[in-house]
Parts: C-alpha cells; structure tokens; sequence
C-alpha cells in the first residue's frame, strides 16, 4: 500500500503543479485539468482556490459554475474545508432559495444578487452562475467599464457551451479551466447547421473553442478514480477515456458489499453478481418495446426493492468498520423523463417511496456519486440506435456514479442493433471528429456486460 | 411524439382525412403575400430551370422566368434577373420609413409593413434564401460579374429573408407544408409531410381513394428538385437550346425556349396554385392571440433591415463572426422558449399536449396556506409564499423543483415543493396578487403547467470578441484559412481587405429595439 499515492498527496501535487502554472500563464492563458468521474475535482478547485488566497490576501477571486447546484456544492466544500475563506455566492435576481444555501448562510459566507455590494468588495471568493457572471459584464459593459479580474476558476468546464464562455471572457483575463471530458456535451434545442466547422460556434464545448485557438494548452490529467470501484475504473477508462486513462484510488479488497440474508430467487442472483464482481447485467429477452418498456421498469423496481429489503452493509476505505446501506444511496438513471417516471410508478406499486432514492435521467445525475446504481440501458428494445441514444456522454455518466456496484437492465439484440443500424447523420466540413466514438464506447460496453449477465 | 399526436394520427388514419392539430392558426397571413415556386436543374446549387412569383392565387396572373439553359451564364442570369427585377419592387414599398414616437421619448423610424413571402415546402425556402440568395449576395464586388443592382438587391434581401426564417415564431418566410403540418395532422409521417402534394390531399380529400391517389401525388413534390423522370424529358430542348447558341441559329433557340417554358410552366402551374390553396386553408382559420405580438417582432427586425437599406445594398458577412453567431443561438433559442410557452396558453389543444406528456400537474385544491413567509435569493426579507396544497386527479410527471404556471393566469408562477401520487404542494413564488384576485376556493381544480422560459431581459453582447475565442497573435478576421481552400461555397473569394471593408449586417443601431434586433 505505502507506494500507492494517497488522495491527499495526489491533490496536494496537482494543486501545486496547476499553482505553478497559474503563476506563469500570461495574460489571455488558461490552464486546463482534465478529470475522469470521482477524481477530487471539487477538491482540487477548493485547494487551489485556498492557496491562492492564502498567498494574496487582497485576492478575489471569482468561481464559474454551470448550475446552481454546481455552485452550492462548491461553496459547501470550501465552509467545510477552509472555514476561514470569506465567500460570497452571487445569484440572479429571480427563482427558488437554495434551503441549502439560505442554512450556511452566516459569518464569512454572504448571499446577495449584487456585484456591487460591499458583500462583494470584501469577500474572497465569489461564486456564481456563468449566466449570472454574464450579466455582470452586461452590467459594467452598460455602465461604460468593465473591471476585469485577472484569474477566475470554472467548475464543470466541458459542460460550458462555447456562447457561455463568449459571454464571461472579457471579464477575465486568465482561466483555470477544470472539467470531465466524457462527460454529456452541452445541447442546443435549435438547428445549429449554420455555425457547423466553426471553431466558435457557439453550440460548441467552451473546451473545443478554447483548445482550438490555444493549441499549445497541454491540460493536465487527474490519474485516479476515487470513486469507481477497482471493477470500475477499467472499462470506463477504456470506453470513454481511451487517451488519458486513469486508475482507482482503491483496491479491490477496500470496497465491500455485504448482502442481508437472501434467497435463491432471479433477483437475489442479480445481486448476488453485483456485490461480488461489481457488476451485473440483466438481459431480458430480445422484443422490440415502447420508450417506457414496463419490464423494465418493473424489474429495475423489483431489484431496488429486493435490495433494500435484505439490506446491506456497504465497507469502504472511508467507512472502514461499513455502514448500513441507505435507499439515499441507491440511484436508478435512464435515458428519458417518461423512463423515470415509469419507474417511479413501479416503485410506487411495491410500496417504496421514489422520493427515499434518486430515480432521475443521466443529465441530472451528472457530477452525483452512489454506492449502488442502475441503470436502464438505452439501446433496450429499440429498434434505431440515434445518436442520442449512442451518445458515449450519456453512456459513461450512467456507469460511472457508483462506489460499489452497477446493475444493468436491457435487452438482448442491443448488439445486433449496434451492427446493423446504419448511421444517417449528416457529416459537415471542418466539423472536427467526436472523441470517444459513441459507436464504439457503445460496443466496448456492451462487451464487458456480456460477462456479467444474469438471466 | 406525444399521446394526442399518436391518437390525431391512428384517427386520421382510419379516416383517411386530416385532423386539426391547433384550435387556432399560429402564424401570421398577410392580405397579399408573394407566393414563390421554383424549379432548380438538379446537381446545380443555384440554377433556376424556372421560377414563378405572384400575389394573385390565378396561376394565368402570375409571373414566369425560364432559363432554358441554366448552366449557361446568359441563360440563367436572363431568368434570374427578370425575377430580382421583381422582386424588388414587390420589396419596395415595404421599405418605406415611417417616424413613430419611441417609448420612453425620442422617435425612431419603423417600416410601415412587412412583405410576407410564402413557399411550398421547406426545401424552397432554404434554396431560395440560402442557395440563391447567397449565390447573388456578393455579385457586383471585388472581381465577381456585373449584374443589374437589382439583382444584387435581391441576393440582400433573400438573405435576410433566409436568415430571419430561423427565428422561432416568424411569419415573414413561410413554408406551406411546415405550416399545415402544424395545424394538420395526417396518416403519414413527417417526412412524407413535407411533400405538398399529399399534405393537401389529406386535408382537402381526393375524388375517389385516398391512398391509390397518394401513389400519383408522390411523383410531385412542388421543387425545387425536379422530378427525375419529368427533367429528362426536358434534356432534348435544353440541348437544342445550346446547339442553336453555338450555331446561332436564333429560330432553333426560340423554338427550344418555348418548349422548356411551356413544360416548366405547367410543372410550376401546379405548385403555384397549390400554394395558393394551402393559404386558402389556413387563412380562414382564427388566429391564436400570440399572432399579433409576434408580427410585431417580424416588423421590428424588418424594419431594422429596411433602414439599413436607405445606406445602400446591406452586405452580409460569409460566416457569422463569434459574437454574431453566439447572439443568434442565444435569440432563437430564448424565442423558441417563449413561443413554446405562448402557442400553449393560446390554444387548449397544445396545452392538452403538454398534460398528456406529463407536464401538468392537475388537482383539486386542499388548502392554501396564505401566511407561509420565505426569504427570495438575493432578499434580505421575509415575504409571502402561499402554498397551494393540490389533490391529483391526474397523472403527472413534475417532480420536486420544477417550476410551474397556473394554467389560467401565467402570471402565477411557482415551484413544486413537494409531489407523491396523490397530492402536490406548491409554492407561490410570482404573481401572488393574481391568485388573490382569482379568489381561489377550496376544491376548485386548478392546472399548472411547467413551463419556465427566461423572461427578464438578456443580457448585452460583449462588445468585442474575447481572447478565449480567437487566435492568440492575429486580430484577422477568422475564416481566414478557408480563403482560397478547399471549402468553396460558390460565393466569390475576397482580399482580407475587402471583406473587412463589407459592413456586417446584425451591427445594433443605438436606436434599436433592445432584445428584438439580432
């Protein structure tokens, strides 16, 4: 164990190499990091942003989010961690409280919608929105002078689009840029042909546009999963990372799912596999179904049941003595709303609460951790495999939120469906090649499940 | 595709007749738009085999330009000059300024009314305004060809036309079988939707079958791809046509060009008054309230086109540079929110929609809890948030946090609090006077739907583009590499210089409408 590099050093080298970095990047420069799920992305923003305002105590320094949640999170790590940093989280003038928010409200954490308040003046550390950073140039840029920082840090950068990073720039002239490439790309709801082959489209990742025009950023690549399990970390390193790989921070024989007692049904055999190889796919047979297949629902329902019923406990490097395991813990994800509700409706028929675990669509679980998730597969009983339903982004949040175990419920045939089903999307000029292929992460999945199929 | 649209398609199936999708019409009909069919020789981006134009639904009233041979330069710049003759002066009189006072003092000048252009599918659209337009819109500059001003006026305007059909909502370039496919459901897919020829007969219905008739109709899809089998039988006129150039022999020449005017003006005979039967459809029918408001945005933009036409002939840049593109996508997208939002409280049939994908939430009023107090982000003060405690009657999929409206009164905007399978708690975050006034009582059904479109106003355009989004060392203008490379669009290659000199379209006047100029 002693020559396997621990969290807190890993963080405490990369904080000091982005550091350095920062110190020498010149004005219009970022630097980048890269960071496969669960590698202490968080952490590091918060350790980086606690150096930096240690070294300068006249620094303030401003921290881009895509979400309010995104926002809350970090602001809730650096109370936790750095209690002394005097923070300001910055919000838009309309929409629901963040109870979260409104509670650690108090001393060294302020809350105001106005970037002019003295709030603002004294802190530290401001957080907020992309959207609300922009109107906070629209503001200055109205009132005939935008006062630019010289270093900002944006969270979650490759779920930027490229228009948001448009929006913000002029108000920094330097950027720490941390994010998860695999992760799903920012959408559009309109036709974005006219804009295809431009390197700042605005439909674009923030990252494509920024990397296009810097080609000399060299980001640096956080090498280890905290969270995924060592059963994990290889085939979504492989499927979705194929040219950074990483490794779990863990051993085999850290994590561990002890079952309550069980019986020799289909569902205890699903969860017998998933405790013990971290993995289970359940394959139906092969039909072609509606979006909201009810077997499926009514099995992913019948599994989650199954489990909290027997109960678990769950041992990490964490909790090494193991804790219960809670329904909190437990996360069901599908590719579609109508799914999530398919399967909040089949909960609800076995008497449990879908509101006691996380039933949700990959999109909304983006950035979450479980110990126990499962997973609708996307391609089940379909008869066209989009590129929606290919996307590797969606594939990869899917099998990459849990810290024990993943069961996956689909139908056989996926893998016919993925050889025959021809590709009809246009192809325009200049417009560069998605990395990984949602194709091939697709089949590489499918391949691995293979192996842990459970009738 | 939604529960009500499966049912208007299994329904219009059966009955081999087209349902109505919409209780209102959502678009805009002027009093005499110029209805626009046009014929282009395949494999060509933009070479007009024939094009016909006009006000009038009477076929024998409207205009006809023929290119007998349209790779043939004189040939072709023959019909299209006819046509931008006209077109400019249909335009004309939209381009007149009228000074109207401005809110909040000041005058500024507007267009006294929109030109309305309409065509029979989406793929004229997008060949009139983004093929032939474009192909016209930089004619006259730098080494390109001399052509009439007008034409170089029409490749402006066509532009503007193409650019501004984006917009989520417009009614200013209207394609017939996107408008009906909206209002009408039929028995065949979307695609099969966007031939004009079977779109009508679903609506207006055949003499005898319907689906023996759909076999013929699919051989006509109105353009501006002409029917394979029907452009062969062209090919020995346009032939004899270029023998009689090349040996001038001027008899052979008139005798080939009537023969191609004659074939071509029966094939366009037919999408012209199609088109016109296809607005006969839709005009009868009641527009929705949005209508108005949304015409007045058209005339917004219009006019800000129309100004820029009293400088001179508005040049268009080749690409969008990055703050006019990231303007654009923020514009349409936020439209297509409003819209979605506004079509749905117009009409009962959309909202029926939405509740049928789950996006109501229906209920019999508990309680409402009209002292519960909260602090609003960004607030230093408690005010008031009512909870309205609902028993649902209905399925639904909101699920906690979701923003939603009151059905009734868009004004009343709120959050859910909390959902389970019989009842659902939401909080009053906007509008509460309303709900006041509505006096609400204790087991009346109330419907909120979730729908959340940004409603504050946008914020500016940053005034330059930012180092994260051009090159490090050049200030050039991007695209730069593609000058003279492989990705040649058919407009005409300019020095640096002189596309720097072109004054880009989209530049907000100071006395531009905010949020509605692009």
């Amino acid at each position: 164990m002693s020559d396997r590099p621990d969290f807190v050093s890993i963080n405490g080298e990369f904080t000091r190499r982005v550091v350095d970095d920062l110190g020498k990047a010149a004005r219009g420069e970022a630097v980048l990091v890269e960071a496969p799920p669960g590698a202490g992305k968080s952490s590091l923003t918060v350790s980086v942003s606690n150096v930096l305002t240690s070294e300068d105590a006249r620094l303030r320094l401003p921290i881009v989010t895509q979400t309010n949640e995104q926002a809350d999170d970090i602001v809730l790590s650096l109370r936790r961690r750095y209690p002394n940093i005097r923070i300001v989280r910055l919000v838009g003038t309309s929409g629901a409280p963040s109870s979260a928010m409104l509670d650690a409200a108090g001393p060294g954490l302020a809350i105001t919608s106005d970037h002019d308040s003295t709030d603002v003046q004294d802190a530290q550390v401001v957080v907020a929105t992309a959207r609300k950073w922009e109107f906070v140039r629209s503001k200055q840029q109205q009132n005939g002078s935008v006062r630019k920082y010289d270093l900002a840090l944006i969270d979650e950068a490759y779920q930027m689009r490229s228009d948001a990073l448009l929006g913000i720039a002029g108000l920094f002239d330097r950027l720490m840029c941390v994010g998860d490439p695999g992760q799903l790309e920012p959408f559009t709801t309109v036709d974005d042909a006219l804009w295809k082959g431009l390197q700042y489209s605005p439909s674009r990742t923030a990252m494509g546009t920024l990397r296009a025009f810097h080609p000399e950023i060299a980001p640096h690549q956080l090498p280890t999963s905290w969270r995924l399990p060592p059963s994990a970390a290889g085939i979504v390193s492989e499927a979705f990372y194929p040219y950074s790989s990483f490794d779990a921070g863990t051993e085999a024989w850290q994590r561990e799912l002890t079952l309550g007692a069980g019986a020799a049904s289909p569902d205890d055999e699903v969860l017998g596999r998933a405790a013990a190889d971290g993995w289970a796919y359940v394959e139906l047979p092969e039909r072609l179904t509606i979006r909201t297949d009810t077997e499926i629902a009514a099995r992913l329902a019948r599994i989650v049941k199954r489990l909290l019923t027997r109960g678990a406990v769950v041992v990490d490097e964490l909790e090494l003595g193991g804790r219960k395991l809670e329904a909190s813990d437990v996360a069901v994800v599908a590719a579609h709303n109508d799914q999530v509700q398919a399967v909040r409706f089949e909960l609800i028929q076995l008497g449990i609460d879908p509101n006691s675990l996380v039933v949700s669509t990959a999109n909304k679980v983006q950035g979450r951790e479980y110990e126990v998730v499962l997973v609708w597969h996307p391609l089940a009983g379909r008869r066209d495999a989009t590129t929606f339903h290919l996307e590797s982004g969606r594939m990869c949040v899917m099998l990459s939120r849990h810290r024990q175990a993943c069961v996956v419920v689909g139908r056989s045939g996926a893998d016919r469906l993925l050889a025959e089903f021809p590709d009809a999307d246009p192809i325009f000029l200049d417009e560069p090649e998605k990395f990984p292929d949602g194709w091939e992460a697709n089949s590489l999945v499918l391949d691995h499940l293979s192996g842990f199929r459970v009738a | 595709m939604s529960l009500v649209d499966l049912l208007m398609a299994a329904e219009a199936a059966q009955s081999h007749a087209a349902v109505r999708r919409t209780a209102y019409r959502h678009q805009h009909l002027s009093a005499k738009p110029l209805v626009v069919v046009a014929y282009n020789l395949s494999g060509e981006a933009a070479a007009p085999l024939g094009i016909m134009y006009g006000t009038e639904s009477d076929a024998e009233r409207a205009r006809l330009v023929v290119a007998a041979e349209p790779r043939n330069r004189e040939s072709r710049f023959e019909a299209i000059n006819a046509f931008a003759a006209d077109f400019v002066e249909f335009i004309g009189p939209y381009l007149q300024l009228t000074t109207v006072p401005k809110k909040g003092g000041g005058f500024r000048q507007v267009a006294s009314d929109v030109p309305q252009v309409v065509v029979p599918n989406r793929a004229t659209r997008s060949y009139l305004g983004s093929r032939l337009g474009r192909s016209l819109r930089y004619l006259g500059l730098g080494e390109t060809h001399e052509v009439p001003e007008a034409t170089q006026w029409t490749g402006a305007h066509l532009s503007w036309f193409a650019e501004h059909s984006q917009l989520p909502g417009q009614s200013v370039f209207l394609a017939m079988t996107e408008s009906l496919a909206q209002h009408f459901a039929t028995g065949q897919s979307s695609l099969e939707d966007e031939n004009l020829a079977t779109l009508l007969a679903w609506i207006e219905g055949v003499p005898g079958g319907l689906l023996p008739a759909l076999e013929l109709l699919e051989e006509s899809a109105y353009g501006p791809v002409p029917n394979p089998r029907w452009e062969a039988t062209l090919a020995p006129f346009v032939k004899a046509y270029t023998e009689g150039l090349r040996a001038d022999d001027e008899a052979k020449m008139n005798l080939a060009f009537s023969r191609v005017e004659s074939e071509t003006r029966q094939a366009l005979k037919e999408a012209y008054e199609a088109t016109h039967r296809a607005i006969g459809i839709l005009r009868p029918i009641a527009p929705a309230a949005g209508v108005t408001g949304r015409w007045q945005t058209d005339k917004y933009e219009w006019s800000a086109h129309a100004r820029r036409c009293q400088r001179g002939i508005p040049r268009f840049a080749r690409r969008h540079d990055p703050l006019r593109a990231a303007r654009a996508l923020q514009r349409w997208t936020s439209a297509a929110d409003a819209l979605e939002m506004q079509q749905a409280f117009d009409d009962p049939l959309i909202m029926a929609r939405l509740d049928a994908d789950g996006r109501c939430a229906t209920g019999d009023v508990l309680a409402i809890d009209w002292n519960n107090r909260e602090v609003k982000p960004g607030g230093k003060n408690r005010t008031k948030v009512p909870l309205v405690e609902l028993a649902l009657t209905a399925p639904t999929r909101l699920l906690r946090d979701e923003i939603v409206r009151w059905t009734e009164d868009q004004r009343v905007k709120g959050v859910v609090r909390s959902v389970d399978s019989a009842s659902m708690t939401i909080a009053v975050t906007n509008g509460m006077k309303a709900l006041v006034d509505a006096s609400v009582a204790t087991g009346a059904e109330m419907l909120f739907v979730n729908l959340n479109p940004w409603e504050g106003r946008d914020p500016w355009a940053p005034d330059e583009v930012p180092w994260t989004h051009r090159a490090p060392t050049t200030s050039d203008l991007a695209g730069e590499s593609s000058l003279g490379g492989g990705d040649d669009d058919g407009s005409p290659d300019m020095t640096l210089d002189e596309l720097g000199a072109l004054p880009i379209v989209g530049v907000v006047d100071p006395d531009d409408e905010p949020g509605v100029v692009l």
